[in-house]
């Protein structure tokens, strides 16, 4: 009688480890990387012809991206088309190019823009460039919101961060991204712990903990 | 549970060599959970813990210097810590869901060689004013060790090593459920394990114990000390298990100001056990008092010497939190907890909260059962539920079991953990209260009721004991199965939060 708890205790993790295989494998991502930067305030004006950069940003591993999203916020009139750059930081070149057409509304409204497939281990800026006739928020926040980079237009610094958010054009499951998330959880540990390292550990959780279980079941049942 | 005492006398004719063996059960949960909490260390991101930076902060301070921080002249954290959390981003990542953590293996390159140029001066400058530099010592001290172990790695290498230790904490916070179980239950193997599992296996419990804080310290504790409370009440009170359950409530006090909740309790069970002794008589009275005096002396008494020499507040925790702006108003409080727990009436004031439904849900029980990161890493609201279902299930057996058995249990077990857990409870709403009417945000969350987490392990084995004993057995398997799972489903979800 005594394999009945063990078969309902193993049932029950192979019922759950599948549920949240479905929930990963059906989950989907879109988002490359981000800043980190919580879109706020408007903390950059800009006027007719103006442009605001962010850099230097730096691509992690397995996080190229082909939009960018960004939030805007206008007076109530129709919002200026604006030109997305992404350049090399310091060099000459273009990584990717796309436009937000003109005529949207609304305070802090999200918008993403296609620039085309940018895939790059250099560091490279992000420029954000008021094309129409009329004025223009950009959302971010304080300075020290994306410590590695800053916010300036042209020499001239604005002591903010813009949020930026870069996105795939085809999302992934969450499944699929199991390895890269467990390599960058490896990041900020000790410094022999490795993407190698965390997915032992994963095998051992998800085997070895199922067997003490079952070990302490059996000898509590059989005593 | 009055039964147990008629076990007594068999219990003890066991072989000697026997008892010295520890249950291979228990071992094995012990060895499960432990190996969770390690795969938490892991995974969890660095200071992405409750209050974790400050609790570094105190241990770096105390372990590099030798002294305690809360100096307002300094600052809150070591320059080591600040560009530390700084590159990694865990400062901006804190309590903000959309920001991550840093990724790029080129910012951890550059970080690493920065460290390495910074020497000890960077890492001796903090020691100012935190949310935690007011805390007691203890915990600290312990954690220290990991620390000076590790003290020629990176801060991130001596995080982890001291996560780890913290970790270990768990263990005895799973023997004394375990050890609980056993008095109320007379040593069923069976419903001891049901017990320690929801103590071992609950994903808070691995979560905090996994993160340099003293809570994983605190419920070691008050597992040990309401163990003890209820084997006085079954065998009886003498001045050394009198010595014991004091000694164990002042550390837990020397750990964290909230354990002053134990006092009562174990006030209660000295009473409760002087009078079943059929007296009071001066002798034993002056031994049992004397013991009760010591424990506390050797503990809580040594750390307000300590702190009386340091010039630092010994209680600065319960003071702060029982000053209020405009005076404690009892109409007022019994209000505000109403409103904690059931709608609000027409005529209540409103009490502010951050709660989006009722404060029970929302701060206890989604906090009991999975908030992490700085509790803004949340399950959707359908698992919640879920587990609100199968929590009231429970507590419903449970209830059910309780009052079939009532004839033969003990009532001042009941009585005590009863005690235990509305001292526990009134203690941290009337700090809420007065931070609240000071006016301050909401100061509970729901991993300040986990050192009652033996308390809901018993629950949970009363409501195994409602089924048949055929059923048991089964019940028991599918209830570590589901712990499992839950502990996947939060760790997964910590995963994704973070670093998808």
């Amino acid at each position: 009688m005594r394999s009945k708890p063990v078969l309902a205790l193993l049932g029950v993790c192979l019922l759950g480890v599948l549920v949240l295989v479905v929930i990963g494998a059906t989950s989907e991502r879109r988002e490359a990387f981000t800043l980190g930067v919580v879109p706020s305030v408007a903390v950059v004006p800009l006027d007719s012809g103006e442009y605001v950069c962010q850099a230097p940003i730096q691509m992690p591993d397995d996080a190229a991206f082909d939009r960018i999203a960004f939030v805007l916020g206008t007076d109530g009139r129709p919002g200026p088309a604006i030109d997305v750059i992404v350049q090399p930081f310091r060099a000459q070149g273009e990584l990717g190019r796309g436009r937000l057409a003109a005529d949207y509304t609304g305070r802090a409204v999200r918008h993403v823009v296609d620039v085309g497939h940018v895939d790059t281990d250099r560091p490279f800026q992000v420029c954000l460039s008021n094309d129409g006739p009329r004025k223009v928020s950009v959302y971010g926040n304080a300075d020290v919101s994306a410590r590695a980079s800053s916010a300036s237009m042209g020499p001239v610094p604005t002591n903010a961060d813009i949020a930026l958010v870069f996105e795939r054009a085809e999302s992934r499951s969450t499944l699929s991204l199991l390895g890269t998330m467990l390599d960058r959880a490896a990041l900020w540990r000790a410094s022999w712990v490795g993407g190698w390292f965390m997915i032992l550990l994963a095998a051992l959780v998800v085997l070895a903990v199922p067997a003490l279980l079952v070990r302490a079941l059996r000898d509590a049942t059989d005593s | 549970m009055s039964e147990l005492a008629v076990q007594d006398g068999a219990e003890t004719t066991e072989a000697p060599v026997r008892r010295r063996r520890a249950p291979r059960a228990l071992v094995a949960l012990i060895g499960a959970s432990l190996l969770l909490a390690f795969a938490w260390a892991f995974i969890s991101p660095p200071f992405q813990a409750p209050d974790e930076n400050a609790h570094f902060g105190y241990t770096q301070t105390l372990a590099e210097t030798g002294s305690l921080p809360g100096k307002e002249t300094k600052p809150a954290f070591s320059t080591e810590q600040v560009q530390a959390g700084s590159a990694s981003n865990s400062d901006q990542a804190a309590a903000q869901r959309s920001v991550k953590m840093t990724w790029d293996q080129q910012a951890y390159d550059r970080w690493l060689t920065d460290d390495e140029k910074l020497g000890t001066k960077g890492r001796e400058d903090g020691g100012g004013l935190n949310p935690a530099s007011s805390n007691p010592p203890l915990y600290y001290v312990f954690e220290a060790l990991p620390y000076l172990a590790t003290k020629g790695s990176d801060l991130f290498t001596r995080l982890l090593a001291m996560r780890l230790v913290s970790a270990l904490w768990l263990a005895v916070t799973i023997l004394g459920a375990w050890l609980l179980a056993g008095e109320v239950f007379h040593r069923d193997r069976l419903l001891q394990l049901t017990t320690a599992s929801l103590v071992g296996l609950a994903p808070m419990m691995s979560f905090v114990s996994s993160a340099v804080t003293p809570d994983s310290m605190l419920f070691a504790a008050w597992s040990l000390a309401l163990w003890l409370g209820v084997r006085i009440l079954r065998r009886g009170v003498t001045a050394p298990s009198a010595l014991a359950l004091f000694a164990l409530t002042g550390v837990a006090i020397v750990i964290k100001a909230s354990s002053y909740a134990l006092l009562p309790p174990a006030l209660f069970v000295v009473v409760v056990g002087l009078v079943r002794r059929g007296g009071w008589q001066p002798a034993v009275l002056a031994r049992v008092g004397a013991a009760v005096a010591a424990g506390l002396a050797a503990t809580v008494g040594v750390w307000f010497v300590l702190a009386a020499a340091l010039s630092r507040p010994a209680a600065a925790q319960v003071s702060a939190a029982s000053s209020t702006s405009g005076g404690a108003d009892p109409r007022e409080f019994v209000s505000y907890v109403w409103q904690f727990y059931l709608p609000r009436l027409p005529f209540m004031d409103d009490f502010r909260s951050v709660a989006h439904t009722i404060p029970v849900y929302d701060i206890w029980f989604k906090g009991v059962w999975g908030s992490f990161g700085w509790t803004e890493v949340l399950f959707r609201n359908r698992i919640y539920l879920l587990l609100l279902l199968v929590t009231v299930a429970v507590v419903v057996l449970a209830a059910i079991e309780l009052w079939k058995t009532r004839a033969g249990s003990d009532w001042a077990i009941g009585a005590f953990l009863a005690l235990a857990a509305v001292a526990l409870l009134g203690g941290l709403h009337w700090s809420e209260y007065n931070l609240l009417t000071g006016g301050a945000s909401n100061f509970n969350q729901g991993r300040y009721l986990l050192p009652l987490a033996g308390i809901a392990g018993l629950v949970l084995a009363f409501a195994v004991r409602r089924l048949s004993p055929a059923r048991r057995s089964i019940a028991v398997g599918v209830v570590l199965g589901g712990l499992m799972v839950l502990q996947l489903a939060s760790l997964s979800l910590v995963l994704t939060r973070f670093y998808a």
